[in-house]
C-alpha cells in the first residue's frame, strides 16, 4: 500500500507536470490576440531582448513583445500564486484539523484589501500603483495576521480555536472599514471593486520576481515541516507526545504560509477557492500525508490558477474577467460537490 | 535495555485556581508497572500528563531517568517518555501503518531502515494490527483506533510509557491481550505507568498500585497488600478481596447491591 500510494502519487506528479506544460502553452498563445504556437516557441527561443526586435515578420515581432512583457510574467505569476495559495491551504487545513480551512484564516485577504483600498482612496492607484499598492496590501495582510495572532497567543501558546474566531472577527471588522472607505471615496469605487475581485492583469516581471523571492523560501520552509504537520493533524497534544516542537512548528507554519499568501495577494488582490479546494481534492486522491500533499497541492494549485486565468482571458472577449470571479464561479460548485461527496462517503 | 526510573516529589498542579494534585510523591523502579487507580476526578490523568512534561506543575518535581522531561528538547523527550490516551477523532484518513509510523516522527533516524521496519512490524503485531495496516483510521471503530494509538506508542519506543486507560474501548479478549502486552513491556525493561479503572486488571498486571483520591496519594502498595479497607477508603464502597481462582492473584469482587 505504501509503495502503491507512492507509485500513484508519482503518476499524479507526472500528470500535474503535463497539465502545466499544456497550461503554459495555452496561456502563452491564447488571449485577446491569439498567437500561433510556433511564434511562441520561436519567441521563447530568441529570448526577451531579441524577440521584440522588428524582423521581416511584423506579427512575429509583436508576438515577441506581447509574450515577453505581458503573457510570460502573467502565466508565471498565476502558477506561483496558485501554488502558494494551495500549499498554504493544505497547511491551514492540517493545522486546524479541518478540510474546510483556507489560507485566509488569519485575515490575510481582508488585510491586503484594506491596504490596497486605502492606497486607491488616497489616489496612489495610478502611476505609483505599481509599487505602492502591493506594498500597502502586503503591509495590510501582515498587519491583520499579526493582530489575529497576537489576539490568540497567551504566554507563548497559540490557541487554534481562538485563532479561527479572531480571524473571523478581524476580517469582518476590516470588511466594514473597507465599506466605510468605499462610501467616502465614491469616485474610486470601480477601481476598488476591481482590485478586491482579484486579477492577474497587473502581472509584470517585477511582481514575478518579488513573489518568487518569498514564495520559494516560504515553500521550502513549509515542506520541511511536513512530518510535523502530519503529527499535528492528530491534535496538538498527541503531537507533543510524539516529540514534535508544537509551538515552534505552529508559529513557523502559520507565519510562513501567511507570508506566502500575502506576497501573492499583494499583487493580484484576493483570489478565492484555490487554497480551499485544491488541497481538499488532492487529499482525496493522494491521501493526507503532507510530504505528498503539500507539493502536489502546489503543482495542482498553480495549474488551477493558470487555467482559471486562461478562462478569464477568453470567456468574454474583448473584455477580461477578473480571475477571482472565475475561481469563485467554478470553485464554489466544486466545493459543494466535494461536501456532498464526503457526506455520502461517511454515510 | 535499561528502563527509566520515575520519581515524583511533592507534586502540586493547579488548574483554574483549583489544586488538582496536592503534593504527590512516589517512585517507580525501572522495568516495573505501576497502576494509578482511584475514583473519577482524582487527578490520575493529570498526574500522567505532568509526568509526560505536557502539563507544568505549580511546584514539586518530576524526573524520568534523573531529568525533568519538560526541560528536554521534544525529540529527546520523545525517546524517554510518551503518553498514550484518548485522542480527538482523526481529521484525515491516514492509514493504520502511517499512523503507527508517526511514533518516530521526531526521531532523527538513529537506527537503520531494516531495524525500523522490524520495529514497525513488531508494534503492529503486538496489537494484532497487521491485517488492518492499510485501512484508513477514520474507518476504524474506537477500539481498533485505541490499539493503533497504543501501537504508535510502542513504535516510539521510549523508556517510560504512560498509558491512560488503555483498555476503555477494548473488548474482553483485547483487554487481556493488552494486560499481557504491559507485562511484556516490563519484561523488556520498560517502565509503565497506567491509569486503569478495572481494579482486577490493575491487580493482574501491575507491580504497584498507586491509589489517588481527590488529588492525594493515599496508598502505594503491592497487589498482594490491597485490602478491602483500602478499596473501601478510596471508592467509598464495600468490596471483598479474594484470591483469583485460577491466577492466584488478589481479586476484588464488586459490592453487592443487597447488603447482608
Amino acid at each position: 500500500m505504501a509503495t502503491e500510494r507512492a507509485a500513484r502519487n508519482q503518476r499524479l506528479v507526472a500528470a500535474g507536470l503535463l497539465f502545466l506544460l499544456v497550461g503554459l502553452a495555452l496561456g502563452l498563445s491564447l488571449g485577446s490576440v491569439s498567437l500561433p504556437l510556433r511564434y511562441v516557441i520561436r519567441a521563447l527561443a530568441k529570448g526577451p531582448s531579441r524577440a521584440a526586435v522588428p524582423s521581416t515578420d511584423e506579427t512575429e515581432a509583436l508576438a515577441g513583445a506581447i509574450l515577453w512583457t505581458l503573457r510570460f510574467p502573467r502565466v508565471l505569476l498565476a502558477f506561483i500564486e496558485g501554488a502558494g495559495l494551495a500549499v498554504a491551504g493544505s497547511v491551514m487545513q492540517g493545522l486546524f484539523r479541518n478540510p474546510m480551512a483556507d489560507p485566509y484564516v488569519l485575515g490575510v485577504s481582508s488585510g491586503a484589501s484594506l491596504g490596497a483600498v486605502l492606497g486607491i482612496a488616497l489616489g496612489l492607484g495610478g502611476v505609483f500603483g505599481m509599487w505602492s499598492l502591493p506594498a500597502l496590501a502586503f503591509a495590510g495582510a501582515l498587519g491583520s495576521a499579526a493582530l489575529v495572532y497576537a489576539l490568540s497567543t497567551h504566554r507563548k501558546r497559540t490557541d487554534t480555536w481562538t485563532l479561527l474566531l479572531a480571524g473571523i472577527a478581524v476580517s469582518s471588522l476590516i470588511s466594514s472599514l473597507i465599506a466605510f472607505i468605499m462610501v467616502i471615496a465614491r469616485e474610486r469605487v470601480d477601481e476598488i471593486v476591481f482590485w478586491t475581485m482579484g486579477a492577474l492583469s497587473r502581472a509584470s516581471w517585477m511582481s514575478v520576481a518579488a513573489s518568487l523571492a518569498y514564495t520559494v523560501p516560504g515553500l521550502i520552509a513549509l515542506f520541511r515541516h511536513a512530518r510535523a504537520l502530519n503529527a499535528l493533524s492528530f491534535g496538538e497534544e498527541p503531537a507533543f507526545h510524539m516529540g514534535v516542537q508544537v509551538e515552534e512548528a505552529k508559529r513557523t507554519l502559520l507565519w510562513t504560509s501567511s507570508l506566502v499568501v500575502a506576497g501573492g495577494v499583494a499583487f493580484t488582490g484576493p483570489i478565492g477557492f484555490i487554497g480551499l479546494i485544491v488541497p481538499h481534492a488532492v487529499r482525496l486522491v493522494a491521501g493526507p500525508d503532507h510530504r505528498w500533499l503539500m507539493p502536489l497541492s502546489g503543482l495542482f494549485g498553480g495549474n488551477a490558477l493558470l487555467f482559471a486565468d486562461l478562462v478569464a482571458r477568453v470567456i468574454a472577449p474583448p473584455r477580461e474577467m477578473p480571475v477571482g470571479v472565475i475561481t469563485a464561479l467554478s470553485g464554489a460548485p466544486f466545493f459543494l460537490y466535494l461536501l456532498a461527496h464526503s457526506r455520502r462517503r461517511r454515510e | 535495555m535499561s528502563g527509566g526510573r520515575v520519581t515524583v516529589q511533592d507534586l502540586v498542579f493547579r488548574r483554574g485556581g483549583r489544586e488538582v494534585l496536592k503534593g504527590i510523591s512516589f517512585e517507580v523502579e525501572p522495568g516495573r508497572v505501576a497502576a494509578v487507580v482511584g475514583p473519577n476526578g482524582a487527578g490520575k490523568s493529570t498526574l500522567l500528563k505532568v509526568i509526560s512534561g505536557y502539563l507544568k506543575p505549580a511546584s514539586g518535581s518530576v524526573t524520568v531517568c534523573g531529568v525533568d522531561p519538560a526541560s528536554l528538547h521534544p525529540s529527546e523527550r520523545s525517546r524517554l517518555v510518551t503518553y498514550s490516551g484518548d485522542e480527538p477523532d482523526p481529521a484525515f484518513a491516514f492509514t493504520v501503518q502511517e499512523t503507527v509510523e508517526m511514533g518516530r516522527v521526531a526521531a532523527e533516524a538513529p537506527v537503520s531502515r531494516a531495524d525500523l521496519a522490524g520495529a514497525l512490524e513488531e508494534a503492529l503485531e503486538a496489537l494484532q494490527l497487521a491485517g488492518l495496516r492499510d485501512r484508513p483510521i477514520t474507518s476504524l471503530s474506537s477500539g481498533e483506533r485505541q490499539r493503533v494509538y497504543l501501537a504508535r506508542a510502542l513504535y516510539q519506543d521510549p523508556l517510560v510509557i504512560l498509558l491512560d486507560e488503555p483498555t476503555t474501548h477494548l473488548d474482553m479478549a483485547y483487554e487481556v491481550h493488552v494486560a499481557g502486552m504491559i507485562r511484556d513491556l516490563a519484561r523488556r525493561g520498560k517502565t509503565v505507568l497506567t491509569v486503569v479503572h478495572d481494579l482486577n486488571l490493575a491487580l493482574r498486571c501491575a507491580d504497584r498500585l498507586v491509589f489517588l483520591r481527590d488529588g492525594r496519594l493515599l496508598y502505594n502498595v503491592a497487589p498482594g497488600d490491597v485490602t478491602s479497607e483500602i478499596v473501601g477508603d478510596i471508592y467509598g464502597v464495600e468490596v471483598r478481596v479474594a484470591s483469583h481462582p485460577v491466577l492466584g492473584t488478589p481479586f476484588v469482587t464488586p459490592p453487592s447491591s443487597r447488603k447482608a
